[in-house]
């Protein structure tokens, strides 16, 4: 954990609820301000992007919009665009800054699926995302 | 919200591998483009000079010898690598198997290694390339073509053009397409007994070590065949389909075009006359034929397989650099990715990089050090299944039958290699050896000291907690 910030409380049980207001906050404190993940996946225009997570049994959805993330929800979407597999185990380091999403990734505990050039920009959108 | 509305999966079709999502335009990489992209690597121009090489030292018996013993050794690493990256589907290859062999920073400088010696084969090529450019065009300054042949290339990377296994599946069809042709040319116009005959003894003398010699000569150039797939390991569809078929189909689809023309050539023209071609495929016709119809074929195939080979070298091993700068052992901006999701600066690099070899003579010496290479290569990749053989926690989905004998024969055939390079040229060697003992402490003793580098290495180390590997 990083100095100066204000993690959510680990809870005892990991809900899906948890797991959404935990990416919620991620994405906020850490996509969204950083202007080279932003431009990285700039063109895409209210893209759904899923998180399944298997240790959780749980999809979420991550709405992504001119690069910014709009919302995050329970739930699969309609027409997802890239799907992102990782542990909410992983997630949850990541959140708390024990590792970064880029370093997970390359270590594949975080994998990626989609369009291969779209799943270039994501890679190219979290490989900003160290520390 | 906005996007439509969510539906949750039930319990009963949660699919952890995925499988199930249907993305909107998701084009993965079937089986033929994994094999495409193999093949395309292993497409480059100076292999036929190499070949050649080869023929000039040992004649076409030893050579042929030669190519039987890598063949056999390349498909017993294909093998290997079946259960390997079943055990761990990571686009690390070998760097993570190198992690779960305990022996990480081996695996790493072998993978990061990748960099330099693709570039040392974009030496090679870029030479012979400017050779045969300039038999050509011989009013042009020499020095141009290098620049010619790569910036277009490296440009096309940059600007997000990046040439995927869908077009270098195209491509190594023309290729493979062209390459026949241009065998049965050679075989039906060019070909004859007497020099066949005449080619088909050894000019040096045969000793004990020969065999290892030819067939650490040709693995030189058979060995990236495999490995450039699996950095794109994560963008396969149909797994089982891509490693069975995909990795060692590119192996055959190689083989399938090198060995009939090279076997025609060497049928047509003494072998030193040969070897001291830039581009045997063309000039021989040139010198058989003139410049006609198969003259203008030979040198089609040959610009688009610079043009492949380039073009991997810079899709692929970008990436590699790109990457072991994002785990904290390059400064940062070697790791940076443009908008265009290009890491640029890696590219950049990597040019760079190919072009001043342009300027370095000694082709034998740098022939040498590739050779000891690919030898220790193999050698490395045994170690590693064995090691990985021994740990009882790694799931393997795949387990191939007589994997741990193949890995020792693989091994100790690869040591005999090695002895082999050394005797080639032992400065080669040697130089090879010092670069990796370099690489190997830089990655084991510096990199973890560095705050990225270390912060890295612990969290990528950090042991898995599912069947999944995630």
């Amino acid at each position: 954990m990083q100095p100066g910030i204000d993690y959510l409380p680990k809870p005892e049980v990991i809900t899906p609820d948890f797991m959404r207001d935990l990416m919620d906050a991620y994405y906020m404190r850490k996509w969204n301000p950083n202007k080279d993940t932003v431009t990285a996946v700039k063109s895409w225009r209210d893209w759904p992007m899923v998180v399944r997570m298997p240790d959780l049994q749980k999809d979420f959805t991550v709405m992504i919009d001119n690069g910014l993330v709009t919302s995050v929800a329970v739930g699969l979407p309609a027409q997802p665009r890239i799907l992102s597999i990782m542990l909410a185990e992983t997630m949850q380091r990541v959140y708390y800054d024990e590792t970064t999403a880029a370093i997970e990734t390359i270590a594949g505990r975080i994998k990626i699926r989609g369009n291969e050039t779209e799943r270039r920009r994501m890679l190219a959108a979290i490989s900003y995302l160290t520390w | 919200m906005a996007g439509g509305e969510t539906h949750e999966a039930s319990l009963d079709d949660f699919d952890a591998s995925g499988d199930d999502i249907v993305l909107v335009n998701e084009k993965a990489l079937n089986w033929f483009d994994v094999s495409a992209i193999g093949t395309g690597e292993m497409l480059f121009t100076a292999a036929w000079s190499w070949i050649m090489y080869i023929g000039s030292l040992y004649g076409i018996k030893w050579t042929l010898i030669g190519f039987a013993e890598g063949a056999l050794i390349i498909n017993m690493a294909w093998w290997l690598y079946r259960e390997m990256i079943t055990a761990v589907p990571e686009p690390g290859s070998i760097q993570s198997y190198g992690r779960e062999a305990g022996l990480f920073s081996i695996g790493t400088t072998y993978f990061v290694g990748y960099v330099p010696i693709y570039g040392a084969f974009m030496w090679l090529e870029l030479t012979v390339a400017k050779g045969l450019l300039h038999g050509l065009f011989p009013s042009v300054p020499t020095g141009i073509w290098p620049y010619a042949v790569l910036l277009p290339v490296m440009a096309l990377n940059l600007f997000g053009h990046q040439i995927t296994g869908k077009v270098q599946a195209i491509l190594v069809i023309f290729t493979l397409v062209g390459d026949v042709l241009l065998g049965l040319a050679i075989w039906w116009l060019m070909a004859d007994h007497a020099t066949w005959a005449a080619n088909w003894q050894s000019p040096t003398p045969i000793d004990w070590l020969t065999p290892f010699t030819v067939g650490a000569l040709w693995i030189a150039i058979m060995a990236g065949i495999l490995e450039v797939q699996q950095v794109l390991v994560d963008e396969w569809s149909d797994f089982e389909r891509s490693r069975d078929i995909g990795l060692l189909s590119a192996a055959w689809q190689l083989w399938a075009r090198q060995i009939p023309v090279a076997l025609g050539l060497m049928a047509t023209l003494p072998l030193g006359v040969l070897a001291a071609m830039n581009v045997p495929t063309v000039e021989a016709v040139a010198a058989k034929l003139g410049h006609g119809p198969v003259f203008y074929l030979g040198m089609i195939s040959m610009l688009v397989a610079t043009y492949t080979t380039l073009s991997v070298f810079f899709m692929a091993e970008g990436k590699v650099l790109a990457l072991y700068a994002q785990q904290g052992a390059l400064p940062r901006f070697v790791g940076q990715y443009s908008s265009r999701s290009v890491p640029w600066v890696a590219i950049v690099f990597m040019a760079v990089f190919a072009l001043a070899g342009v300027y370095i003579t000694h082709i034998d010496f740098i022939i040498a050090a590739l050779t000891e290479w690919s030898a220790t290569l193999y050698f490395v990749i045994a170690v590693f299944y064995l090691r990985m053989k021994q740990r009882t926690d790694l799931e393997r989905p795949v387990v191939v039958k007589y994997g741990v004998p193949i890995a020792i024969f693989v091994a100790l055939y690869s040591l005999m290699g090695s002895v082999a390079a050394i005797k080639l040229n032992w400065q080669a060697s040697v130089t090879w050896f010092a670069i990796v003992a370099v690489f190997v402490l830089y990655d084991a003793v510096i990199v973890p000291r560095t705050k990225r580098g270390g912060f890295y290495r612990a969290q990528v180390l950090r042991k898995r907690s599912s069947a999944l590997r995630l």
